[in-house]
């Protein structure tokens, strides 16, 4: 490492602190903002991700940073990444859209749609624990415009 | 348990429009509706719809039937997106697809069964079966515009066994298929037949005397040579013999 890698410090909401090279912090085009803005301070703080949650985006920010890593085997870990609780994919998924990271986001929602497709309403609220605050009439109603849809 | 308790709301109430924008964006034809279906914060987030579905969609799908299931998938290339169809429907099990137009398919169940069907409408337009001596040994299958146009409908199946094909002819609506062969087969020779094409339809009426057909198959005649070795395949008239 040469002696100009700098480093941020990130505290989540539960105060855990994270110190990450800011190389690979500024993933975060939130955090790259703050950096190029130079409004830095010594710690930057996350107040809307929480430490479990952090752990993972650094991990993916890690491997993504890695050099000489194939496709495939970001591919696995990609696969592996978004195998996950439905409650862990949506804090990333929140956690992606404050940080601003398209990339994490953008597999997250896939992801999520992934897990929609195919699927009847029902079952997808069973997959994410949604529940259904249709009354019967409002839900027949919506299935009727577009009856097609549910066949 | 207490995280347990919290479940239920995160897709719910703890979702931004943005995020729900996003997701969707992923989704087309009908899972875009049935995601709009799930609970009231999907259905009255803003989002922008999806393309219009399949129905009218400009790009053509792939289908693929499940012979075992019935289950009827499309696979749109443009949104490299597979979805599903049940339709629940016990006679496209076992069926085979052999021809398309606009949202028909034509198809075979069987030896003898022949049938339209509408994946988007699932309608269903039954043909008269197939004569009992010759089973459907019909390599190609076309027919001549949707069979619920206003224009009639003709099907037409060739059998090409080496010769001037075999043809079964019938007019949707009609009771029975007329069968028509060559006894004299000159100096055609067919290497097989398939994907015809309907380039034109001569015809008034189905019980005019003559009726043709014009129509493709594979073969290696003097065409070949004629049309610079590009052309592989050869026009054939089919006329009824009455």
């Amino acid at each position: 490492m040469s002696s100009s890698t700098k480093f941020l410090t990130l505290k989540t909401c539960d105060d855990k602190k994270f110190v990450l090279d800011e190389a690979i912090a500024v993933r975060s085009q939130t955090i790259k903002n703050m950096v190029e803005d130079d409004c830095v301070s010594n710690v930057i703080p996350l107040p809307n991700v929480n430490s479990k949650t952090m752990t993972k985006v650094i991990e993916y920010w890690k491997k993504h940073s890695e050099e000489g890593v194939s496709k495939d085997v970001l591919m696995d870990f990609d696969k592996a990444f978004v195998k996950v609780h439905h409650s862990i994919l949506h804090a990333l998924i929140l956690a992606a859209n404050f940080l601003n990271d398209k990339e994490i986001l953008d597999m997250m929602c896939q992801e999520v749609a992934d897990r929609i497709k195919g699927k009847t309403p029902e079952e997808i609220r069973k997959e994410f624990d949604i529940k259904n605050d249709f009354t019967p009439e409002e839900e027949e109603e919506i299935r009727k415009e577009n009856a097609w849809a549910f066949e | 348990m207490m995280e347990d308790a919290n479940y239920d709301k995160l897709w719910s109430d703890c979702i931004p429009s943005d995020v729900l924008g996003l997701i969707s964006s992923h989704l087309v034809a009908a899972e875009y509706f049935v995601f709009r279906a799930v609970c009231k914060k999907w259905h009255y987030a803003p989002l922008m719809a999806p393309p219009p579905p399949q129905l009218c969609s400009p790009s053509p799908c792939l289908m693929t039937l499940h012979k075992e299931t019935g289950i009827v998938e499309f696979f749109d290339p443009v949104y490299n997106v597979v979805t599903t169809h049940k339709t629940g429907i016990q006679k496209l099990r076992g069926a085979r697809i052999r021809n398309s137009k606009a949202n028909w398919l034509l198809m075979s169940h069987g030896n003898r069964g022949m049938f339209f069907f509408n994946p988007f409408s699932n309608g269903i337009i039954e043909l008269p079966d197939l004569l009992e001596e010759h089973k459907n040994s019909c390599s190609a299958w076309t027919f001549s515009c949707p069979p619920d146009s206003l224009s009639d409908c003709f099907v037409v199946g060739f059998k090409a066994i080496g010769y001037v094909p075999d043809v079964y002819i019938i007019k949707v609506g009609d009771t029975e298929w007329t069968y028509h062969y060559s006894l004299n087969p000159g100096k055609f020779m067919a290497t097989g037949c398939n994907n015809p094409l309907f380039s034109k339809t001569i015809l008034s009426t189905y019980s005019e005397i003559k009726v043709t057909w014009e129509h493709y198959a594979s073969t290696k005649t003097q065409l070949h040579k004629d049309l610079g070795g590009n052309f592989t395949g050869v026009i054939f008239q089919v006329q009824n013999k009455d």
